[in-house]
Formats: structure tokens, sequence, C-alpha cells
């Protein structure tokens, strides 16, 4: 196995070395059957220094605060990437002692229980960087020994970028015969996306190739001239013909709930210089599913108990959108997720996490936030003869459709006061509207139960 | 320029027989570079003027019934026939012209005058006039050593409310994405390790490869003449990617919007099975426009058709009548059953001046691509068609031989342990399968029980005969025929005096007017009789013989080298013995 890391690492570990104390960290980057590529180091803000000195004690809550950390890094990163271990920077070399070793043992297998098949597969690696003489070694998880010690070597690596676009508009409807939690219902939606993902044959820049060429190969031929380095990937889902001439097989039937999605998620990943196109079909398959899981888990917890009104008619749903985060010195872009409604501006929440969990500073111009559109749901609904453009009707029974609320409640709330209040400014010559109180009403309710919110055309079409 | 004009031997026979006169039919063929070849034509009462009975009977059904849907895409009209009395009728040249208008892949549509014992006249319009061209008569053979049948296979899942705007919907859609380039490409498996892929823009394939190539790819060696019915198989792939290069200024992310409330929704899925005529030697990286073409059209016609049903599967089956010599395409619901399209069928007969005492488009008639070796009843592979390839008999005469498929049933066939009585049932079984695969039935061809359990019902046996060994004879056939299918048997017997040389006139005429298979039957044996070969001067003849008590294996080969199917004399059957025909009569329908 030959590890490489690009100078962008080295230079982080040394400065960090320059602490001169313990620090653990997370290594981020993609390895094939003989060699890793570390893309991205990252130490652990949350452990403390004791924490990681003394590892034999707490490897407890040391694990807790790894593994929190590798779950929400391995979020960000794009497919066919992955946390490949751990790093520390310490005084010595830990393998050298035993119980360092059944500690660091011990640290892991807690941490790979914790996460899912191919992210716990490919975290194998321990790298320690000496800061006593500067040196850094590296070890596979499985022979963590002093003695198979391998050596790190800093060069630049080119990546490949791939970018696909998955259309959830060519998905399917999807039917329930009886009622199921939105958790159910999104579930399904992520078993039938990796089933046709299973199902499908990919192209790269508009041809097929055999699965053993090598992806540095393709890099040349581009289908997009004005971005020459993007290698262009469609999804093509087989037809096959079934022999049915014998049965009909139509079903109908009745259903409680029907789901429609729409809308595009795009995908972002890239391949070291050893990638062959399997790697990138894989690559591409596994960042599709791991940014809809991320999204439908965002967008689950986003939601505040009780708050999904399962008696309302329509419900949309938009999970956040991926953002792309440029890597200081690496052309590798990383993903974040940006609620509907929530502006770059109002990012500085966003952006200290994010310096939190990849310890490095960003430059908000840098972020690409037009990879993926807000969903054009909203224009849709306005279209729909079914809402309510009438504030007398606004009050909530006739009113079908529903917004799930996400974290300004508040302000929307208010603006619906607002609007409450200039429509009965507008409406106080007259004496027809008797409605103006019931809207009132359930303004209150809102902002004061933070409660779903029925879409009308007071509030919702535009914002939340 | 005038284009040159090819036409196939069975359509100037078909448009010589043609008796309706005043009757005017489009003419269908298919264009390669300057040359056109015409192929087909069928009656268009709509354009006639002429108010026979029969005319009002036809004009009911409207054209769409009869559009190019039942050609293969490719074939489109290409110009007009006139059934004329004579020559000179004034006038008449300026009407031609005006329904020439509705050729519309060529600037010179053909114009044929069809006179009763004249030569054909054949026309083209070139500048704003008829005028009159040559043309070459060429074999079925000759045109497929041109082009080629490409058979388009594939199934699209359809899931939606049942409504029938949201079925418009869906279809509506599904057609944009065959229009719109690479939304869908479509694949050519091949024998080798990678399949081969058209996209609507040329890519960085083999751009060499022609149409012939591929279809040499699939079957792994060069076609020959003998595979000129095999189709170039194509499937296609739908794509589920945006292409970047066709996005607006922003994708929006997914989002997914949940409907509460009953709603009705089906669940089935649309099979396409469309055929296509293709120039052998195109370039593949030119066919895209018409495999789209091809899947747009069926898709077309399948939304047509469900909307009015969505209850039914509907199923494309793809008829190759030899005497038109070319494929109709017909879509049946599944559960209309052959008895309720009587009508449709009749009217499809006379649009194509067909007889009417043959089914031909019942499914049983329809063409099986894959092999001989299709069985239409059961999951065994049955040979059809054995004697196909056989050397001549020797003796030079007249060939009187059976007419349509027949499937070749023989002892142990299904499981069975026959072996010492159950030739008789097998020839049954053999003659059944003829009018099963000529579409007179759908019923599948009866098991030896299932014939035991007839001749038990009609009281021609006790009830004890159910499962034993006994055996059948000549008299027992035509029962269960007729219990089964309502066919009247001839029996013709031959004394022991006699040899099967005197019965050599009836068995021809057999042929001819019935065509269907013969078991003969007497001492401990029975056979099956496909044909005779009779020399009259020389008074010589002999039978072609297809002999129930082979044992072995499927493997044509065999069964034609070791004289299982064969050609026998007079003297294959013992003297001294008295024989037994059973001659199956064909009954009158379409």
């Amino acid at each position: 196995m030959k590890v490489f890391a690009g100078k962008n690492v080295y230079n982080y570990l040394k400065d960090l070395a320059g602490n001169k104390m313990t620090i653990p960290g997370l290594l981020l980057g993609q390895s094939t059957k003989d060699k890793s590529y570390i893309i991205h180091a990252v130490r652990n803000l949350d452990s403390t220094e004791a924490l990681a000195e003394e590892l034999t004690q707490n490897i407890e809550e040391f694990s807790c605060t790894l593994i929190d950390h590798v779950q929400q890094v391995t979020r960000m990163l794009p497919g066919g990437t992955f946390v490949l271990g751990l790093f520390f920077i310490c005084k010595d070399n830990m393998l050298a002692s035993t119980s360092h070793v059944k500690s660091i043992q011990s640290l892991v297998k807690k941490i790979k229980v914790n996460l899912k098949e191919d992210e716990s597969k490919y975290f194998n690696t321990i790298l320690q960087y000496n800061f006593s003489n500067d040196s850094t070694t590296c070890v596979l998880i499985d022979n963590l020994s002093k003695d198979s010690m391998l050596s790190v070597e800093f060069k630049k690596t080119n990546w490949y970028h791939i970018q696909c676009f998955f259309d959830f508009n060519d998905l399917l409807s999807l039917y329930f015969p009886e009622e199921v939690s939105l958790k159910v219902q999104s579930d399904l939606v992520l078993k039938r996306v990796k089933t046709i993902l299973d199902e499908s044959l990919f192209s790269l820049n508009g041809a097929f190739s055999d699965h053993s060429v090598s992806v540095k190969s393709l890099a040349g031929i581009s289908s997009r001239p004005h971005c020459p380095s993007v290698i262009l990937m469609n999804i093509h889902l087989p037809c096959e013909f079934q022999e049915n001439n014998n049965k009909d097989i139509y079903i109908e039937k009745s259903f409680v709930t029907k789901i429609i999605c729409s809308g595009i998620l795009g995908s972002n990943v890239y391949l070291n210089e050893e990638a062959t196109v399997d790697d990138a079909i894989l690559a591409v398959k596994n960042d599709i599913l791991r940014s809809l899981s991320s999204r439908i888990e965002m967008h689950l917890d986003s939601l505040l108990e009780g708050e999904v009104n399962f008696q309302e008619m329509r419900t949309v749903h938009e999970p956040p959108r991926r953002i792309l985060i440029n890597l200081p010195d690496v052309q590798v872009q990383l993903s974040d997720y940006l609620f509907p409604g929530e502006s770059l501006s109002e990012l500085s929440e966003a952006l200290e996490s994010l310096r939190e969990l990849l310890d490095i500073d960003i430059n908000p111009t840098t972020i690409e936030k037009n990879f993926e559109g807000p969903s054009d749901i909203n224009e849709e609904n306005a279209a729909l003869p079914s809402t309510c453009t009438n504030p007398s009707e606004a009050n909530g029974v006739d009113s079908n459709s529903f917004k799930i609320p996400y974290k300004k409640i508040l302000i929307v709330s208010l603006l619906i006061v607002l609007v409450a209040i200039v429509y009965q400014f507008l409406q106080s010559g007259h004496s027809s509207s008797e409605s103006i109180p019931d809207l009132k009403k359930t303004a209150d309710i809102n902002t004061t139960e933070n409660s779903s919110m029925h879409e009308t055309s007071a509030g919702t079409n535009t914002s939340r | 320029m005038a284009p040159k004009l090819r036409i196939i031997s069975r359509l100037i026979e078909r448009l010589e027989k043609v008796k309706n006169l005043g009757q005017i039919g489009g003419l269908y063929g298919v264009q390669n570079q300057d040359t056109v070849y015409l192929v087909g034509f069928h009656l268009r009462p709509d354009l006639s003027e002429s108010k026979s009975e029969e005319n009002e009977d036809l004009k009911n059904v409207t054209e769409y019934d009869f559009s190019d849907l039942n050609y293969p895409t490719e074939i489109d009209l290409y110009g007009i026939v006139w059934f004329c009395e004579n020559n000179a009728e004034p006038g008449k040249e300026d009407k031609i012209k005006q329904h020439a208008n509705d050729v519309f892949v060529t600037d010179n549509p053909v114009y044929i005058k069809v006179i009763p014992l004249q030569p054909l006249k054949t026309l083209v319009l070139l500048n704003d006039s008829f005028e009159e061209i040559p043309y070459v008569e060429i074999s079925l053979d000759e045109f497929h050593d041109v082009f080629t049948y490409v058979r388009l296979i594939g199934s699209i899942p359809l899931v939606c409310d049942a409504d029938t705007d949201a079925i418009t919907q869906h279809f509506d859609n599904l057609r944009k994405k065959v229009s719109k380039g690479d939304s869908i490409i479509y694949k050519a498996s091949t024998q080798k390790s990678k399949d081969h892929f058209i996209f609507a823009q040329t890519n960085h394939n083999n751009k060499s490869l022609t149409v012939n190539d591929l279809i040499q790819a699939q079957v792994g060696r060069k076609p020959t003449g003998k595979d000129h019915m095999l189709p170039l198989t194509i499937q296609f792939l739908l794509r589920i990617s945006k292409d970047k290069l066709d996005k607006e200024p922003m994708n929006p992310a997914p989002s997914m919007t949940i409907h509460r409330g009953n709603v009705r929704a089906f669940d089935t899925r649309l099979n396409i099975d469309s055929l296509a005529v293709i120039p052998r030697a195109k370039k593949c990286s030119d066919i895209y426009i018409q495999l789209a073409a091809c899947l747009s059209t069926r898709i077309k016609h399948l939304k047509k058709l469900l909307v009015k049903d969505q209850r039914s599967t509907l199923v494309s089956h793809h008829f190759f009548p030899p005497s038109i010599d070319h494929f109709i395409t017909l879509l049946y619901f599944n559960r209309t059953s052959d008895a309720e399209l009587v009508p449709y069928r009749e009217l499809i007969h006379k649009r194509l001046c067909l007889s009417m005492d043959k089914p031909q488009f019942r499914r049983g008639n329809a063409h099986t691509f894959n092999s001989t070796l299709i069985s239409p009843t059961s999951n065994d592979t049955i040979l059809r068609d054995v004697h196909i390839g056989l050397n001549k008999s020797g003796v030079n005469g007249s060939l009187s031989l059976v007419r349509g498929h027949y499937a070749y049933y023989h002892y142990r066939q299904q499981g069975e342990n026959d072996d010492g009585w159950g030739c008789a049932y097998r020839s049954l079984q053999t003659l059944y399968s003829w009018f099963l695969l000529e579409g007179f039935t759908s019923k599948p061809v009866p098991s030896i029980r299932e014939i035991q359990e007839t001749l038990v019902y009609i009281q021609d046996k006790p009830p004890k005969f159910l499962g034993s060994k006994d055996w059948i004879g000549s008299t027992e056939v035509s029962f269960v025929l007729d219990t089964l299918l309502g066919v009247t048997c001839r029996i013709l017997s031959v004394q022991a005096n006699e040899t099967l040389d005197c019965r050599v006139p009836e068995l021809c005429s057999h042929f001819e007017t019935h065509g269907t298979p013969v078991m003969i039957g007497g001492g401990v044996l029975a056979h099956t009789i496909l044909g005779v070969d009779y020399d009259k001067e020389q008074d010589v003849a002999k039978f072609l013989v297809l002999d129930p008590h082979y044992t072995g294996e499927e493997n044509l080969q065999v069964i034609q080298n070791k004289g299982w199917c064969g050609w026998k004399p007079a003297n294959f059957w013992k003297k001294g013995t008295f024989y037994n025909m059973c001659l199956p009569m064909k009954k009158s329908c379409v």
C-alpha cells in the first residue's frame, strides 16, 4: 500500500505540530486497492489535549466525539471520497507502546461500528506526525504495529472532475395504500433511486466506455468545450422487454398518498489518477445516494416535532439544496447544504460550523451557491387553482396546500400579521370582512405555537 | 429526376388479381437512395368513387385503423394505384394527382394503372404530369438483400393516476423525450462483450459500421440468405439524468410533493414491439431518426388505444402472410378474443384483397422471429416445419405439400413414456398444431391425457380408457379434431390388396385445397403425411412422411438425416394391410 498526500496536508500537519501537543484529527481522501490519496486533514476541535493524551482512560467519550465528526464530515464529501482514518500529532511514536496500540484499536473499532458499510471499509489508515522529529508515518488499521510502518509521499495529485445531474422529474410517482410517516416515505424514495441506479448504465462524455478504461484517458475528450476538465456522466435506464403475452399486467388500486418528486440532484465527484470508469460510476452512485440521504436526514431533523400535519391535502417538502465549497490548495470541492430561504449572507453561522468541521477559512465568494437552484415548487403553487387567493378563505378549512416551515418561521408569521394588518387597514372602510379576526387568529397561532402554516396568497408563495 | 422503380413480384401478382374495378388503392414502399421499392398496397375506399355495398362497408372504418401503423416504419405511402376497366377515362388523371398529394415522402409519387389483361402501367409524377417509367420486378429475396427488418423492443413503466388526463400527459411526456436528442438511446446487443449504442449525435464509436455489420455481430456469423427474416433487435434506454448542455440557467434542487386523499392509480408497462425496414448498407450512426420514428409512432398508437381502454394490455402482433410478403403489425387488446375481432379482420382482408377462406391475422398467425424452436403451446421447445431443407424426393414430379406451419410431435415429448402406443396421438397433435399455427384456434395442442378425456367425454371410449395405453386410429383422430376444433375430416381407405399409390390423386387434391397434414394408420403404425411428389407421366409418386416414432432429442439434423422426416415410396407401408387416412378439411374463415 502506498500513501500519497498533497502538500496542503503536509503544511497543515506541520502547522499543527507547532503547538507541540497531541492533536487528533481525520484524514479525508480516496483509496484504491493499493494506493491511498489523502485530500485533506482536519483536526478534531472538540477533543481536548488531555482527552487525546490520556487516550487509554477515555476511549468512550473520545470515540463519541470522533464518530460525530466523521459522520458530519462524510456528509460533505463527494461520492467515492471517504474519511480514510485518523491522524495524530504526537510527541513520540505512539505505536511503540502496546497500550496505545490497544487503545487505538478499540477506538477504531468503536468508530467503525457506527459507520455505514462502505464508510467503514475505507476507514483503515492511521497517520502520525511526530513533532519531536518532524517525521510522518502511516500504518494500516488491520496491521497496527510499529513494524509495518508505511511512509507518506507528499506530492501533487491530479483530480478528475465528474458531474452528473440526476433528474427526479423522471422518477415515477410513488403511491401508498396506507398512511405512513414521512420517514418511511422518504426511505422509499431513497430505495427507489438506489434500485434505478443499480439497473442503469452510465455514459461518460456521451459514450459508453469499458469499465476498465481509466478516467484520465477520458478527461481529454469533453463534450463541454467551455469547461474541458469536467467529464459529464449520464444515467440511462434500460427498458427491458417483458414477455407477457398471456396475461394482463395492468393493476389498478386505491391509494391514500401519492408522492411526486421533482428537481435535479447535482452530483459532483473527483477521481484520482488511477481511477477507472468503474470507480467513476461507483463514485457517482455513492454521491447521489449520500447526498439524497443527507438532505432527507437534514430535512427530517429540521421539522419540529408535531409540525407535520398529516391532515393536509398537499404538502411540499423542500430538503436543503447542495452548494459547493472549494478546498484551499486542492482542486476538490466539498458540499454543504442550504435550506430554502436561507441566503448566503445569513451563512455566517454555517461558515462557522464549516470552519469547525473542516478547519479551513472559507471565503463566502468562492462558494458555488448556484450548483443547484432553489426549488421551483413555489411558482407551481402560485399557478394552482386550489391555492386560495382570497384572504377570507385563508383561515384554513378550504386550503388544501401546506408547506413545512423551517427556521424563519417567526419572520413569516410576522409577515402574515403584517399582511393581515395591511389588509385590515385596506378593508377598514368596508364592512364585509368578517374573516379578518380569523386570519389574525391563524397568524397568532403560527407565531405562538410555531405550527404549520397554511399556504395562502398572503404569505407562502414567496417566503417562509 | 425520376426515381428508379422496383416492385416485388408478390405485389404485381396481387395487383393483377384485384377484381373490383374502379377502386383506388395506396401503394406502399420504401426508398433507398434513388430507388423506390414498392412492396404492398391496400384499397382506399375513402378515395374511390364507386358506391358498391362493400365500399360503404369499408368506409365505416376510419383510415386510422389502416394507417401506416400496420406497415413497418419507413414503409410509407409512395403512390396511388387505380384499377380501371380501360385506359381512357377523362379527368381521372387530375383526380389521381389530387390523391397523390397525400404522398408526403417524395415529390414524385408513383401511379400504377391496372387494366385487366394488360401489363401494369407505371407512371411517376414529374413536373406536374404523369410520365411513364419502366419498373423492375424483384423477388422477395432480392428485396431482403437490400433491406433488413429492425425490431425495436422494450418496456416502459407507466404508473400514474387512473384518469385519462394523467395518462395522456404521461404519453405526451414520453413522446417529447423520444423526439429530444439522446433522451433515449438505442442499444443492439451483440455476441461480443460490448454492446453497440446508437446516439442521436454521432459519437466516437466506429463510424463505418453498417446495419449489416451489426446483424453479423448480433447473430455471431455473417448473415446469409437464410437469415433474411432475422431482424436486427434493438432495445432502448431512457436517460434519467439531465444533460448539462440542455439545462436551464439553474436546475431546481430535488423536492417532494405529497398528495393526500384517495386516488386510484394504475401500474402497468407499455410493451413496445415495433418493426422498421432499413437498408442493410446504412451506417449505424445514421439510423437514430428511423428508430426514434419507430418508437414514436408506436407510442402514439398505444396512447390512442389505451385512452380508450386502460384495463387491458395491448400486445403487438407481427404478421407476415405468405400471400402478401410483407409485415403488417396489429395491436390487439389481450382480453379481446379472436372471435370478437372477426369483423375487424374481415375488413383487413378486404382492404388487402386477401381471400376470406383462411385466417391470416389471428394471434396464432403471428410471425415468430426467434427460431423454429418456439413452441406455441408449452415451455417445451418443439420443432416446426421440419421438412424444410430436405433433399428432393428424386421423382421430379409436381409437388403437393402441406400449406402452412405444423409442429413435429413424437414419442417421449412432454415427459410422456408413450413408446409403443402413442404414435397416433402424436400424429393427431401434429395435425392439431397446424390449426393452431395457422390461426384457426388459439387453444393449445391437447396432451395425450386431454385427447383421452375428449374421447371419453363424447362416449366413444369407456371411462377406463383414461390413463390407459390403448391405441387410437384415424376415426378417433377425426372425432377429436371435430370435438375440439369443429374440423370435419375425410376418411380415405387403402384396401389390403391396394397400395397407397392408388390414393395419390386424392392426396394431391387435398394438399392443394386444404393443405393440412394427413394422418395415416394401419396395422400397428401411425404416420403423418406432409406431401406428395407425383410424376403423372411416369406414374411414380413419393410421400413426404413425418414419423412420430422418433424418441430422440429435438435435433433437426438427426431428424432429417436419419429419415424421421423424409420422402418414402408407397412400399414404405406394408402390403396386405388395411390403412385408413384422416384428412382434416379446413374451414373457410378469417
